[in-house]
């Protein structure tokens, strides 16, 4: 936690592909714009990348050398350590977009859906747990994921929502919101990083404590 | 305090009573800190910290460079002062429903006891020794008293199962769940009994 928490804006799209740029772009309308979106783009792989090889507070300088940008343009383009994490993690989102597609969405007999849905998540799980360590480890790691998972959720939980439609679909108001919650639960980054620590990382064994969770809770809703 | 001042124990303190005063608006400051948390007051502003401890800015930055540092130092005050609350309670005797009552309320009542703290530990950093040491101690005493109060029915499991069986059943016990439950869903001190108390049944009565 930092002194200058107070600098971070809220506002996440700022920080991303924001307006701001597209805006020049329109009005600039040279190469420089598009360099910079290039660089920018290579530094925030770079971040990515040393992200998910276990780096979760890579120096400027280990992101210079990744990415062939200098260390200067770095600064000019993320103001502060935070702000490059934030960004990162849109970038990621950007990219890890079509794997968090559920293919078949709420199709077939519900064994199969839940083996689907267990395999899925176990999947979107690998691909953002480094860099939701890296954020959490950073400072001000409150502000940050509460703003960018708060996005990811949404979706993970329509996702939810929609594959076991047909057993929820009795389900109305409060009596719905805790039938989802306690089947949801294993789901929870938190209990998907426990489990991952308790089973030393065994992704079968998790898909079998989440594959038997899920199910317990669903049976009991037919 | 004044005992201390009339026998004082060092050269020090005898010339003046500035360490005493020292020691003691340190102490005022931290106890302030501590109460600021348990307002929910999760990274306490500087000024409002020296304010409610009736010292000067100044001296709270004397005391304490940064404010990391402050709020690690009220964090580990704070934890000690609680410590005794955190020892596990031992088993009870009753039918499974009986047990699983117990049980849940048991750390529901520690997990609204321990929520500010753990707040402020995890805004701290979830790498500090300090924190790592209180949710791991957390997280193993939950387990034993698991394995304790229901060992009736995880007796007859082999060493995989009963681990599968005990790591799916005390999930929805963890700090970061009831945290998520609590805050994320809105759910109240009931629902969450009734919840988790649903969850334990099913997971139990599936062995």
């Amino acid at each position: 936690m930092s002194e200058n928490a107070g600098t971070l804006t809220s506002d996440p799209i700022a920080h991303g592909a924001s307006p701001d740029q597209l805006r020049d772009e329109v009005v600039t309308g040279d190469g420089r714009v598009a360099r910079r979106e290039r660089n920018r783009s290579a530094v925030l792989d770079a971040v990515v990348e040393l992200f998910e090889a276990g780096n979760t507070e890579p120096a400027v300088e280990d992101v210079a050398v990744l990415s062939g940008v200098s260390s200067r343009s770095i600064y000019r383009y993320f103001h502060h350590r935070d702000e490059l994490v934030r960004a990162a993690m849109w970038h990621l989102r950007a990219r890890v977009e079509p794997q968090m597609q559920l293919v078949d969405i709420g199709e077939g007999p519900l064994d199969e859906r839940i083996d689907n849905f267990v395999a899925h998540r176990l999947a979107v799980f690998a691909v953002l747990a480094p860099i939701t360590r890296a954020a959490r480890r950073t400072a001000n790691s409150l502000d940050l994921s509460s703003e960018e998972f708060g996005a990811f959720q949404m979706v993970l939980r329509q996702q939810f929502l929609d594959q076991f439609e047909p057993e929820f679909s009795t389900l109305a108001g409060r009596v719905l919101t805790r039938a989802v919650v306690a089947a949801e639960i294993g789901f929870q980054f938190d209990s998907l990083e426990y489990l991952f620590t308790s089973f030393e990382g065994n992704t079968d064994k998790m898909g079998h404590l989440l594959g038997r969770q899920l199910r317990i809770h669903l049976e009991v809703l037919r | 305090m004044t005992s201390e001042l009339m026998n004082p124990v060092s050269t020090e303190t005898r010339t003046d009573g500035r360490i005493d005063r020292r020691l003691r608006n340190r102490e005022a400051v931290l106890e302030a800190t501590i109460k600021m948390f348990i307002e929910g007051e999760v990274i306490p502003a500087m000024d409002d910290v020296a304010e409610r401890a009736g010292v000067s800015l100044r001296s709270v930055y004397r005391y304490f460079a940064t404010r990391d540092e402050l709020i690690r130092a009220a964090l580990e005050q704070w934890l000690l002062q609680e410590a005794p609350h955190l020892v596990a309670q031992p088993p009870i005797e009753g039918d499974l429903a009986e047990r699983i009552e117990y049980f849940c309320g048991q750390r529901l009542a520690l997990y609204f006891r321990f929520a500010p703290l753990a707040r402020v530990a995890l805004v701290l950093d979830e790498a500090d020794p300090l924190v790592r040491d209180l949710f791991d101690y957390g997280r193993d005493t939950l387990s034993e008293q698991f394995a304790a109060q229901f060992e009736t029915e995880l007796g007859l499991l082999g060493h995989q199962d009963w681990a599968m069986a005990t790591t799916a059943a005390t999930l929805p016990l963890q700090y970061h769940l009831f945290e998520y439950m609590h805050v994320g869903c809105g759910f109240d001190a009931t629902e969450m009994h009734a919840l988790v108390v649903e969850q334990l049944q099913l997971h139990l009565s599936a062995l």
